[in-house]
């Protein structure tokens, strides 16, 4: 309580009942803070537990062309949970005009637009033009496809529509997780619990307000 | 000092043998801490003063912390807080410093012949700077450079580490250190790197 300098490093709702935080208090230790349950650590040990972490995705991820330092911290975080469904790794380059990248469009349903821009796309609504990047930041590194998708999943990187990019093109089982053409359609009709949960969350939030 | 209205406010916390002291000074800015149950008749004080006006706080107090009162005639203003704060680096909100400082503040504090009114003791005042610079201003004005040294020079030594130390934990003794040979402009980027904990 009495320390000022404390930072939220991450923080993940696991489950309604299940709670994951860990934090820096500046100068005095690392917590890991699992619902009421509390572990302080020194910084070293924080890092030794993430190198065991990084040891145990190898272990429970089967293909063995996934490293995990081809990825963003944040994309990893983001898509942990697809990992166990991966059966393949395909790398190489492709032309950077060719991909489309996720977008928020009208009322704010996700949308996919080409990186490169296109006609399509109204002036005026955030119409991107050649070579302009959608959203995201720079990156290194190479962009990340789901398996048969030109979608790009993560960040879009700044680069102009006539260049080459590495790729990395992650197969997963059953084709699961492609972001299709049209991602606002199964977010307008496909609701799952985890969804219905979030959207509970938010209207009893807003209601408390 | 600029403000001579606050000393009002002072004479009748003496009259009414209410502890206080104050904890930062400037040309234009005064800080008082003062106990709960002075709050009630310093809005009063200030509320007969003419030309004061009362500023909303909108900030966010952690921990039971008590809103500070903010007060501004012109350029000048008084703040008075019921204990001794600074803001969380992690949303901004204002927390306590540890209970050991706070239990010591008012009842250390020591009279400063030159202003004419009480202020914290060395030690505490030490800790309380640093800490505002570090967490809530982010940034060490020369004013207040020159303020912490010589505290730090006046203070007790052991009971300086031990305070310091219920704030900066294991950075304390470097702190003190980066402080002591004037390397303020290196002290913030020091402590958020600190990693030997």
């Amino acid at each position: 309580m009495s320390n000022p300098g404390v930072l939220t490093l991450t923080k993940k709702q696991i489950s309604p009942k299940r709670y994951f935080r860990v934090e820096d208090n500046l100068g005095e230790a690392i917590h890991f803070h699992y619902n009421d349950i509390r572990v302080d650590l020194t910084v070293r040990e924080l890092l030794l537990i993430a190198k065991e972490c990084d040891r145990a995705i190898y272990d429970l991820i089967p293909e063995k062309d996934f490293h995990i330092e081809d990825y963003d911290g944040d994309f990893l975080n983001r898509y942990s949970h697809c990992l166990i469904d991966l059966v393949g790794i395909e790398k190489g380059e492709i032309l950077f005009g060719r991909l489309y990248g996720l977008r928020k469009g009208f009322f704010g349903l996700p949308v996919v637009r080409r990186v490169s821009g296109g006609g399509k796309v109204p002036e005026g609504r955030d119409a991107p033009g050649d070579g302009t990047v959608l959203e995201g930041r720079d990156t290194a590194g190479s962009v990340v496809l789901f398996n048969d998708s030109p979608v790009i999943m993560g960040d879009v990187p700044s680069v102009g529509a006539a260049e080459t990019v590495p790729f990395i093109r992650m197969k997963f089982r059953n084709n699961k997780y492609s972001v299709g053409m049209h991602p606002w359609v199964q977010f307008l009709f496909c609701w799952d619990k985890k969804r219905i949960w979030n959207l509970m969350k938010k209207v009893y939030e807003r209601i408390r307000k | 000092m600029m403000m001579p209205d606050y000393k009002v406010v002072v004479n009748i916390l003496e009259t009414g043998r209410y502890p206080y002291c104050a904890m930062d000074v400037s040309e234009e800015e005064i800080s008082f801490l003062i106990p709960e149950d002075a709050e009630s008749m310093v809005r009063d004080a200030m509320k007969g003063m003419k030309g004061w006006k009362k500023y909303k706080d909108r900030d966010t107090y952690l921990y039971s912390l008590k809103p500070m009162l903010h007060y501004g005639k012109g350029n000048c203003e008084v703040y008075y807080h019921f204990k001794l704060s600074c803001r969380s680096a992690l949303n901004g909100a204002w927390v306590p410093l540890d209970r050991y400082i706070n239990g010591s503040a008012l009842k250390n504090a020591v009279m400063d012949v030159n202003m004419g009114f009480r202020v914290l003791s060395a030690e505490d005042a030490a800790c309380y700077l640093l800490a505002d610079c570090i967490y809530t201003k982010k940034s060490f004005p020369p004013a207040k450079r020159d303020v912490i040294l010589r505290k730090i020079g006046k203070a007790d030594r052991d009971m300086l580490k031990e305070k310091l130390s219920r704030v900066f934990f294991k950075f304390s003794g470097r702190l003190l250190d980066m402080a002591e040979k004037g390397e303020f402009d290196r002290i913030i980027t020091a402590f958020f790197a600190f990693a030997e904990y």
